[in-house]
């Protein structure tokens, strides 16, 4: 159960996370780069210090981790969502053939929200409000990603165990002013559902890179597991992929979408958007259904149909978007000029 | 299916064609177009746009769909993803 009060943290002030299930891993040794290039079907052109997304695919062309990877001198960090560790270095090793990569005993203390940049530079120092999205740092002397996963700021701090407690602990004090709340991994992923970045935990079973839209994530030039099965899936013409549905009450996964009593798709994921106040879904539909601004399509539950709506992601118009670190503060926060925080209007030829 | 949601469908997809050509053609975005899904974004490692693409981006859709892109309809989320640029399009009165 996730509260209104974690969610409001992450959407309009700052949260605090700790994650002691993390999987890091570190890939080092002369060959690093080759290991990780062939392992990931991303181009892997990072300069030191900066990150990327990325995927595990299994041959089928299917993703079975989120990957977020980032440059560290000549050695790679991956940060891993959606298998184990060992799994994840399994994968390295078969494909990449990476001999020297190991995941690293460490927990995440991570801190989201407009003002996340704020409390980071209050408590470590000022350059890290500074820092580029999708880079690494060091903060503390621990590797710090500025990454995010809910549409907001967002710093992922990679500790000792032994020093999580205390790192958390002056993150919370000093975050007391901004009104920090402590948030659950189940708060940042409805976070992240809302804005709709990819997340293993809702991804329709059986959807390639191709039906999940990630096909930016794949390199076009080379060769990577599940490469040919993607070829494949892009010249089916009864390709499906995932399209963003509001309704006005909770939808189930299994549920059917129609148009003019004609099925055109299933839902896959839904929840109540805590931000929004209403439902939202992911839905895989026909290719040729799947745009954003239709409001004639309807899905059968329970033996009758509620009105639903597609809708341009994200759902959500992040506060973080309007907060520049150069110009603003938590303490002239009524100062920034937010526009509504619910995002997605209305329908057939009547746009996002 | 009712003539204006098929209209409406059909409307949207060669809007996006066009996107697509735009983004391949005066952008230099590196892939075959059915590699640019509709909710890939544009910047950063999505389709590796920067800011001077933007600019190229704005004037590419004003020429392309005979649209003058207004400075207030151009906020934050109007060039997040493929799909952004669709509706961006379709808010101008931009046709394919």
């Amino acid at each position: 159960m996730i509260a209104d009060d974690e969610v409001r943290a992450i959407r309009t002030g700052v949260a605090l996370s700790v994650d002691e299930g993390v999987v890091a891993l570190r890939v080092a040794g002369e060959d690093a780069f080759r290991a990780v290039d062939r392992a990931l079907p991303t181009d892997l052109h990072l300069r030191d210090g900066q990150a990327r997304q990325s995927l595990l695919l299994d041959a089928a062309g299917r993703p079975i981790a989120d990957v977020l990877v980032a440059r560290d001198d000549e050695d790679y960090l991956l940060i891993v969502d959606g298998v184990p560790a060992e799994r994840a270095l399994a994968h390295l090793r078969e494909l990449g053939g990476a001999s020297d990569a190991r995941a690293l005993d460490v927990t995440s203390v991570s801190v989201h929200g407009p003002w996340a940049w704020e409390l980071m530079a209050e408590v470590f120092e000022a350059g890290v409000a500074a820092v580029p999205y999708l880079s690494l740092l060091r903060v503390d002397g621990e590797l710090c990603v500025r990454a995010g996963r809910t549409g907001e700021f967002g710093y992922e701090i990679l500790c000792p165990r032994e020093r999580a407690a205390e790192l958390a602990a002056r993150l919370a004090d000093r975050g007391a002013r901004y009104g920090i709340a402590r948030v659950s991994r189940a708060a940042l992923t409805h976070c992240a559902f809302e804005n709709w970045f990819y997340d293993p935990s809702f991804a329709p079973p059986g959807a390639t890179a191709v039906e999940l839209q990630l096909q930016w994530r794949l390199s076009s030039r080379k060769e990577y597991l599940g490469r040919e099965a993607i070829a494949a899936r892009r010249r089916d013409e009864g390709r499906e992929r995932i399209a963003c549905l509001v309704t006005d009450e909770l939808l189930l996964p299994g549920d059917e979408v129609v148009c003019d009593g004609e099925p055109i798709g299933r839902v896959t994921h839904a929840e109540r958007s805590l931000t929004r106040g209403d439902f939202i879904a992911q839905a895989l539909l026909g290719a040729r259904w799947a745009h954003g601004g239709i409001d004639r399509y309807r899905v059968r539950r329970g033996g009758r149909e509620v009105a639903a709506r597609t809708v341009t992601p994200p759902l959500v118009d992040n506060r973080s978007l309007y907060v520049d670190p150069r110009r603003h503060s938590f303490e002239c926060a009524d100062e920034v000029s937010f526009p509504p925080i619910a995002r997605g209007g209305t329908g057939v030829a009547g746009g996002a | 299916m009712e003539a204006d949601l098929e209209a409406c469908l059909r409307e949207r997809e060669a809007i996006l064609a066009r996107v697509r050509e735009i983004l391949i053609e005066r952008l230099k975005v590196d892939r075959g177009p059915d590699e640019i899904d509709l909710d890939a974004p544009l910047f950063a490692t999505g389709l590796l746009l920067d800011s001077v693409d933007a600019v190229e981006l704005t004037i590419a859709l004003e020429v392309g769909f005979d649209i003058r892109l207004s400075e207030d309809s151009l906020g934050p989320n109007a060039f997040r993803t493929v799909q952004s640029l669709v509706d961006l399009v379709i808010a101008h009165g931009g046709r394919a």
